[in-house]
């Protein structure tokens, strides 16, 4: 690795590459960090487009290329804010016509010179070509860029950041504003042996892109812009070597895959790290739907399996039994040779914690959100899974710690423990006997409001009377009402009457 | 907390802030009409009027950041481009980038650039203000938090604490209550009060007249140009009012009664 390394810096051309690389991706991660948080994205691509015809005009009058280069980059900057402030062309058109007027000035110049100029080079560069000249270049520009913003970077900072603020409190905004132009100017001519003009606007944008997807201080993003751009330019240089891509592209196309890896895996903001947050949370809500589940067929009393599972989640039995499969690797729940699942006593308490939270939401819903009775349900279930604890007893001390949710079902203590009521199903009990309702099955929102508009919830007192064709009659309060079996099968009472509950929310 | 008429009482100090005839057009179009006030130092001054009556223009033609066609502007008696250092200016919310990647303690330590001066770095003791200061404003904890992370009271306190940072005497704010929690208006108020006491001047734009009414010391009706300035007591008038506002409803309180000016 180390010989495949240091091989090719056996020769001239190659070690002015390497310098040339580290020192073009350190100036463009600087002033890319600049562009990125001023937008000046596409202001860099303005001026870099609009360096060509100084070029061709520097080759003419036989004058160092970087002079021209960077007059008429920087004129044409000017240009454009001379446009944006004198007319009601906005900027964006302002900087289409002005650089793209210049680049094909550059063009139209450069198919009537006599003699040769290399477009291929200027526009898309090449590193393995670059001269002394082209190196001292850079390492001027770096020295020039790097005191500058040393020396400014809190002047630069403000600036950038509030630069209203900036002129109120006395700095020379508008100076700064040039001094930064020109800077983008000499960086960008600076960067054209390596990469090019057309691509230059790349090393500018691209890594100090990625920097700020994964930093929050500017000073950090800078600093990340700079390793990133060092180590894409050099890579794209060790590229163009051994694979023979041409320079400018490979640099690109490095930053670039670096970008896409920081937007999709980066921490907290990275795309696959939030799909993968969301896969977590479904995962765990499922389990927690589950171990609920399994808490109320063991509390009815039926056989509890894979296929009791499927059926009360309405999942497919695969799916049901993986899932008891993870519960069980969790130490939630047992599983006995013949396919029976049992809650331990970890999945108990954890189901009951759940019961207690979804409970007392229903509860808080209906008596301080006045929510009606048949929709709680659902609203409780989309909270619980994302209620901890210790909000869960906020809500219990706020409610003055209630038994009962208002469907009548027990609130489990905060230790787990579920009083049981001796209650039975009304379609069960004795006719002509006054009962009491204990509770009412809250899954049928349907039930709930025929319900409410008869007046019955837990703690109504009534008393069965004998009915016949599916009907079931009641006397309630010395009326008699009649309702559906159907209805019906979802009230249960005590024989013995207790306290009155109350029927909020209905 | 307001005492109309103190201010009048103490009135021969010199002004802190002195606006004449200030002009303002854009695209040749008159905006502000030879505006001419002056505030004494420790004065809350509010500046209220319909939409597009100038109100920010007014403040960002004072700090020169939009160009004048006449008038002059003098802060304690100097030039306003002289006296930069005992101005501090806290913007309207819609003018920050809020995905700028800043952390509350570096916004707040901008407030002690001036100070610091050119080609030097903020020291401890800048750092210490700066923390105390938030602080202040009840943001402890939230130094090393980006800027955008925060909630809009609490970017509004973050401003409020770099203009305080900057030890200023004359402070300019631009609708700071708007798209803000009642807790950060209350502590942006209770900081108004105090730099009142010590001495400092505060120029604010508000649309809530109550506010004006109950926490200024002196108000500037405007439209374009100033139609009345004075104590509240004086200027809340229905007939000032009236033509402040032109045809729209406007709803105040006087002498303990609620009272409504229309058309």
């Amino acid at each position: 690795m180390t010989a495949w390394l240091l091989a090719p810096l056996a020769y001239e051309f190659m070690q002015r590459a390497l310098l040339t690389s580290v020192l073009v991706g350190v100036i463009c991660a600087v002033m890319g960090s600049y562009l990125i948080v001023k937008r000046w994205a596409l202001l860099g691509d303005a001026i870099s487009h609009a360096v060509l015809p100084g070029v061709v005009i520097a080759y003419i009058l036989g004058i160092p290329y970087f002079a021209g280069a960077v007059v008429t980059g920087l004129a044409t900057a000017l240009g454009i804010g001379y446009v944006e402030r004198n007319t009601r062309i906005k900027s964006d058109a302002a900087m289409g016509i002005m650089f793209i007027g210049a680049f094909a000035m550059g063009l139209a110049l450069i198919s009537r010179v006599p003699g040769h100029i290399d477009v291929h080079h200027i526009l898309f560069g090449n590193v393995l070509g670059v001269r002394d000249a082209d190196l001292w270049l850079a390492a001027a520009t770096g020295g020039l860029v790097l005191a500058v913003v040393a020396l400014l970077y809190k002047e630069l900072l403000m600036w950038s950041f509030d630069p209203t603020a900036a002129q109120v409190s006395g700095l020379p905004v508008r100076a700064l504003h040039y001094l930064m132009m020109l800077l983008l100017s000499v960086t960008i001519v600076a960067s054209m042996q390596a990469v090019g003009i057309v691509l230059v606007v790349a090393m500018l944008v691209t890594p100090a892109s990625t920097a700020f997807l994964m930093t929050r201080r500017f000073n950090a993003m800078m600093g990340l812009a700079v390793v990133l751009g060092v180590a894409a330019s050099v890579t794209g240089l060790y590229l163009s070597y051994y694979a023979n891509v041409a320079s400018g592209a490979a640099m690109v196309l490095v930053s670039t895959a670096m970008f896409m890896l920081a937007m999709l895996f980066s921490p907290q903001e990275g795309l696959v790290w939030q799909a993968l947050q969301r896969r977590r949370r479904a995962g765990r809500i499922q389990q927690e739907d589950a171990l609920k589940a399994l808490h109320e067929l063991e509390e009815r009393g039926t056989r509890v399996d894979a296929g009791a599972l499927a059926a009360s989640l309405g999942i497919e039995r695969g799916r049901a039994q993986a899932l008891l499969r993870r519960l069980r690797a969790a130490g939630l729940v047992a599983l006995a040779p013949d396919g029976s699942a049992a809650l331990t006593g970890a999945g108990l308490r954890k189901a009951r914690g759940l019961v207690r939270t979804h409970r007392l939401w229903e509860r808080f819903l209906t008596d301080a959100g006045g929510r009606p009775w048949d929709l709680v349900h659902d609203e409780a279930h989309g909270l619980e899974h994302y209620t901890p604890p210790e909000v869960a007893e906020e809500l219990a001390a706020r409610l003055g710690h209630p038994r009962h949710d208002p469907h009548g079902a027990p609130i489990p203590s905060v230790e787990g423990i579920l009083d049981a009521p001796a209650d039975r199903p009304l379609v069960e009990a004795e006719t002509g006997a006054e009962v009491r309702v204990s509770r009412v099955d809250d899954e049928n929102p349907r039930v709930l409001r025929t319900l409410a508009r008869l007046g019955i919830g837990p703690g109504t007192v009534l008393t069965p009377l004998p009915g016949g064709n599916g009907r079931v009659v009641l006397r309630v309060g010395g009326e008699e009402l009649e309702i559906d079996a159907e209805t019906a099968r979802h009230i249960r009472v005590e024989v013995r009457p207790g306290p009155a509950q109350g029927i909020s929310g209905a | 907390m307001t005492s109309n008429g103190r201010i009048g009482a103490a009135q021969p100090a010199t002004p802190l802030l002195e606006v004449s005839n200030l002009t303002v057009s854009y695209q040749r179009e008159p905006v502000l009409r030879a505006v001419s006030f002056s505030c004494p130092p420790g004065a809350v001054v509010g500046i209220i009027g319909p939409n597009g009556a100038g109100k920010s223009t007014l403040i960002k033609a004072v700090l020169g950041l939009v160009p004048r066609e006449s008038g002059e502007v003098r802060v304690g008696g100097l030039p306003v481009d002289r006296a930069r250092d005992r101005i501090a200016y806290v913007p309207q919310r819609e003018d920050v980038d809020w995905d700028f990647p800043v952390t509350a303690l570096d916004v707040v330590l901008m407030g002690r650039y001036r100070q610091v001066g050119l080609f030097r770095r903020p020291g401890p003791r800048d750092r210490a203000l700066a923390l105390e200061l938030l602080e202040r404003v009840g943001l402890e904890g939230f130094a090393q938090a980006r800027i955008g992370q925060l909630s809009g009271g609490q970017q509004q306190r973050v401003f409020v604490a770099r203009a305080l940072a900057q030890e200023a005497d004359l402070f300019f704010l631009d609708e700071p209550f708007v798209g803000v929690d009642a807790a950060t208006e209350r502590i942006i108020l209770e900081l108004m009060a105090q730099l009142r006491r010590a001495g400092r001047t505060i120029v604010m734009v508000n649309h809530d007249l109550g506010v004006v009414q109950d926490h200024c010391d002196l108000v500037l009706l405007l439209n374009g140009a100033v139609v009345a300035f004075g104590p509240p007591g004086e200027v809340f008038r229905p007939d000032l009012l009236r033509r402040t506002y032109g045809g729209r409803l406007v709803a105040f309180e006087q002498g303990g009664s609620r009272v409504v000016v229309g058309p």
